[in-house]
């Protein structure tokens, strides 16, 4: 039956920025099409910080997938003050995270070093070698490093908002992106 | 030599793509998590229709059953003691009606026709019960009002069983 459902949704969609607010009125009535027009603008955004902030894909589509389906259950609080696209990527990013805390507290948080990551990730414009490289990098690095790498030097938030997401200390935060950055550098001169 | 890797990977940062598209396509699980999370919570506006059919049947059944009990001379006085009065009838077949408007996934027309028949059975009741009150031991005014009863709770059973039935059709 899931099936079924699946088969009669409408291909990707386009959204112009006047209608996103329109659009989330209408996914806040509980009208799922425009809640997928929300997704497909936005699932780019998510899936990216969601597979650096895991470093693994299979974990990144599970976030993706528990982000979207949260955001849905939680769209009465949208207040549009900020775009959706904004609203959903603090979801994606506190889901990663609380799954990162569940899976230390039972110690199976997976060190990645396939190459799942590679094939996720297209070549941007110009220097594609290196982009995939600090992908890989970034993928390799111990869990916390590349949770503060990502949110600092990826996503751009300060380290006060990281500590606040994390529950880690300023200074831990810190010291996190110093060593990822000193592994990185590492790395990509190798 | 720090500043010089620093600007590198700060650079090779910069070229990162912002959007990853995910390799499966992820909107058929979600939709199907979201539509498992409605199915879940969609019997709300049935236990209203359960609560109206309760409430009509209960209602019906108790008043006749006390008023066939209640022999001879003490008829009237006892379908005077347990009837709840007009008021109590015009509420009950308004949230009734309230009920078949307020369920979801009705075609209009069906919508309609239930609502129709409704009415003709709330205006009949309302026939009976004034005739009641001119002459309460008529055993087949009784006999009338209590057949509208039961006519009342088949259609909003029938209405229950339509929506279920539309509710499938739209779950394929």
């Amino acid at each position: 039956m899931e099936s079924a459902l699946v088969m009669q949704l409408p291909t990707r969609t386009h959204l112009d920025n006047g209608d996103e607010s329109a659009v989330a009125a209408r996914a806040r009535d509980g009208d799922m099409a425009a809640f997928e027009q929300l997704y497909r603008r936005y699932v780019g955004r998510v899936h990216a910080v969601c597979l650096r902030l895991a470093g693994n894909r299979t974990l990144a589509e599970e976030c993706t997938q528990d982000a979207f389906v949260r955001a849905w259950e939680s769209l009465s609080q949208f207040r549009g003050d900020s775009s959706f696209g904004t609203w959903v990527h603090r979801i994606a990013v506190n889901t990663v995270l609380e799954r990162h805390r569940t899976q230390m507290r039972q110690a199976v948080w997976i060190s990645h070093k396939d190459d799942e990551i590679l094939e996720s990730v297209p070549a941007p414009d110009s220097g594609p070698e290196h982009a995939m490289d600090l992908e890989q990098c970034i993928a390799e690095l111990p869990a916390a490093a590349r949770m503060v790498f990502v949110l600092f030097d990826v996503e751009g938030h300060s380290h006060e908002e990281i500590a606040e997401m994390t529950g880690l200390a300023v200074g831990t935060s810190k010291a996190h992106l110093h060593r990822a950055r000193r592994m990185l550098r590492a790395r990509l001169e190798a | 030599m720090n500043n010089v890797n620093d600007n590198k990977l700060q650079k090779a940062v910069d070229r990162l793509p912002r959007d990853i598209t995910p390799a499966n396509d992820l909107w058929p699980g979600i939709a199907a998590r979201i539509g498992r999370k409605q199915r879940a919570t969609r019997p709300l506006w049935a236990y209203g229709l359960a609560a109206s059919l309760f409430v009509a049947v209960g209602a019906g059944s108790l008043w006749f059953g006390l008023a066939q009990r209640t022999p001879g001379a003490g008829a009237a006085a006892g379908i005077a003691a347990v009837s709840p009065g007009a008021t109590y009838f015009a509420q009950r077949a308004a949230f009734a009606e309230n009920s078949v408007q307020s369920a979801p996934n009705l075609a209009p027309a069906t919508r309609g026709v239930i609502l129709q028949n409704l009415r003709i059975i709330e205006n009949s009741m309302q026939q009976i019960e004034a005739a009641l009150e001119k002459d309460p031991n008529n055993p087949r005014l009784r006999a009338l009002l209590f057949d509208l009863y039961q006519n009342e709770s088949r259609l909003l059973a029938a209405t229950q069983q339509i929506q279920a039935q539309t509710n499938q059709r739209n779950d394929l």
